[in-house]
């Protein structure tokens, strides 16, 4: 009885009086594109409704017999003669700090069961980025959690980053770890995870993984995985985008991952295909350029007029057989403020990150490093520079002066020092510490297996028995004489311990 | 000459010439030049200027004559151009009509109102 009286409550506040609709009329499907005539006045981007279905969909192809619509969800129940409804706004993203902690697809609708996203705010998926005045210089560093990238590659905040390497090296294990490192910064950034084309469990391990470390908390997962349509690839990175905008805008520190743009580019290559776009080189369209550099450049640094607030973007990119000079790679190498190159060959030698120094590169990121980090950095750069001019030089040599062997042995146990596990992050403080410990020359008559054991005492005692040590390093950011002689005599009493003497 | 610029110069033609002499002359041409298969692609054109210029006028059951007239010219006083009116029995919609154009639909039936409501109720 009473659903009786609830659905005759709903009839009468139907509206019955006829609507004045702007359609138009399906006469073509492809693989998730349609093409319709009619819809006369449709806007770039305008949200359409297929009538029948309820599908939604958005138009990207004005031409001058039809219109190119993507269709956003199940394409297969889509019939020729279906109607085409205007909706008359741009299509856009859900924001708002309820998606926090939540995992979603590109059009904001749930996926982890956690119920509805209740928020009212939305903002338009297809913006242009921020312009020159409302910019200010990379200055605040984005601390990773890496120490070679901390040390000798680092990353600000505001900045965008390239990781590209083989789809067999750790690249996307350690931009996870970037956002695990989060956890526990000052002005902690907000962090997304944009998943492009990628399998379902794959997706599921990740988000565990992140749940398990306590850092789902402050990231919202963006999940366009394999079994959903193609326009679902190509919308989510600019969905990401937008939700990081969003934070950026008022006034938050964000940092987005797009993993990863090569299936992005060919999600838009299928696209361009299908709707007949002249093909260029590998097949992909001529504006497969600006598809990248539109997304990128609305990462930013914004001006204290404007909030101050950040989106520092760290694109993931697949290389083949450790080529960098492909076209996807060097299109987004241009585009991005640095790039960090993970080495299939250096991974296959042990070495962990396997980043390859030479050809990684951080064009900005050094005025946003930290004092202290600035000086060790120097004294670093050099000696790994000079040890592995060195190595390739001492390969054809058998007998090698005492000199040069101390610099390759001195070489080998920086390279030591700053390795480390994929999943293992360092603090700031941590990192600076044991660093200083490689530059000063403590590592002399520590053979290079004790080395690592040497750097976790060292962490240790100086977290259990000095810790204010490590809050005056993450408080001042740089050290002065009297905090370096504790260091000095610190380290000195550990090192002693592992010394060998008959070396 | 592009076939739907011929499409259009064709009908432009029949306004005011004998429309059997136009065929004539455009087949005998194209054979002449050994062109037939270009007929096919004028003839697309011109069904679709065609499809452009028509209203459809879509009812449950079959009206009055008079009845049907008053609507033609009332819909006419709406889309304002000579466009030629087609009328279409549907059941389906159950009772009311659908004035449908190329890029307009005034739906005015009962079928519409019921998928709203389905909509409505079954998109959670």
């Amino acid at each position: 009885m009473e659903i009786y009286e609830i659905l005759k409550k709903e009839i009468e506040k139907l509206k019955t009086k006829p609507q004045w609709q702007e359609i138009g009329e399906v006469f073509e499907i492809k693989d998730g594109i349609v093409k319709a005539v009619g819809l006369e006045g449709v806007e770039n981007f305008e949200l359409v409704e297929f009538e029948r279905t309820k599908i939604k969909g958005v138009a990207i192809s004005l031409e001058e017999d039809f219109i190119g619509i993507l269709v956003l969800g199940d394409y297969s129940k889509i019939r020729e003669g279906d109607i085409v409804k205007r909706e008359k706004k741009l299509l856009s993203f859900p924001v708002g700090e309820s998606l926090i902690g939540r995992i979603v697809d590109p059009l904001g609708e749930p996926l982890d069961g956690k119920g509805e996203i209740k928020t009212k705010n939305k903002r338009e998926i297809f913006k242009i980025g921020p312009g020159i005045i409302e910019r200010e210089p990379i200055r605040t560093p984005l601390h990773t959690g890496i120490k070679i990238i901390d040390a000798l590659l680092p990353i600000g905040r505001g900045q965008r980053e390239l990781f590209l390497g083989d789809p067999e090296t750790n690249k996307v294990d350690f931009a996870l770890s970037i956002i695990l490192n989060q956890k526990n910064e000052p002005k902690r950034p907000y962090c997304i995870y944009v998943a492009i084309g990628k399998r379902e469990n794959e997706i599921l391990r990740i988000s565990k993984f992140l749940e398990k470390k306590g850092a789902l908390e402050y990231t919202t997962i963006i999940c366009a995985s394999a079994s959903l349509p193609i326009s679902f690839w190509y919308l989510a990175p600019f969905s990401g985008c937008t939700l990081g905008e969003y934070f950026m805008f008022e006034g938050k520190d964000v940092l987005i991952i797009y993993d990863n743009l090569s299936q992005h580019a060919f999600s838009w290559r299928e696209i361009a295909l299908i709707l007949r776009r002249p093909p260029s080189r590998e097949a992909f369209p001529g504006d497969i350029f600006y598809l990248h550099s539109q997304l990128l450049e609305r990462s930013a640094k914004l001006s204290e007029k404007m909030g101050g607030g950040s989106l520092t973007a760290i694109p993931i990119l697949d290389t083949k057989q450790g080529d960098i000079t492909g076209y996807i790679p060097t299109n987004l190498i241009s585009i991005c403020d640095g790039q960090i190159f993970f080495d299939i060959d250096l991974l296959e030698k042990g070495r962990i990150p396997e980043i390859n120094l030479g050809l990684s590169v951080s064009r900005v990121g050094s005025s946003a490093q930290t004092e202290a980090m600035r000086q060790i950095a120097k004294t670093l750069k050099i000696e790994i520079a000079q040890y592995e001019e060195l190595e390739k030089f001492t390969q054809f040599i058998e007998e090698i002066d005492v000199k040069t062997k101390e610099k390759l042995i001195q070489g080998r146990k920086i390279l030591e020092i700053l390795s480390q596990d994929k999943t293992q992050i360092f603090p700031f403080e941590k990192e600076f510490v044991i660093l200083y410990s490689a530059t000063k020359g403590f590592l002399k008559n520590i053979p290079l297996e004790k080395i690592k054991k040497f750097e976790k005492e060292l962490l240790n005692f100086i977290e259990i028995y000095n810790p204010e040590i490590f809050q005056s390093i993450r408080e001042k950011g740089k050290i002065d004489k009297s905090l370096t002689e504790k260091l000095d005599e610190i380290i000195f009493q550990i090192k002693s311990k592992y010394e060998n003497r008959g070396d | 000459m592009k076939a739907k610029e011929l499409a259009k110069k064709i009908i432009s033609l029949s306004e005011t010439k004998d429309k059997e002499k136009i065929v004539k002359a455009t087949i005998d041409y194209f054979v002449q030049k050994k062109k037939i298969y270009f007929l096919n692609e004028i003839l697309r054109e011109l069904k679709k200027i065609e499809k452009e210029n028509e209203i459809e006028l879509i009812l449950a059951r079959d009206l009055s004559e008079d009845f049907k007239e008053k609507l033609k010219e009332k819909i006419k006083k709406i889309f304002k151009k000579k466009k030629k009116i087609k009328i279409k029995i549907d059941p389906e919609i159950i009772a009311g009509f659908l004035i449908k154009e190329k890029n307009f639909l005034i739906d005015a039936s009962i079928k519409g109102i019921i998928e709203n409501l389905k909509w409505k109720y079954t998109r959670f």
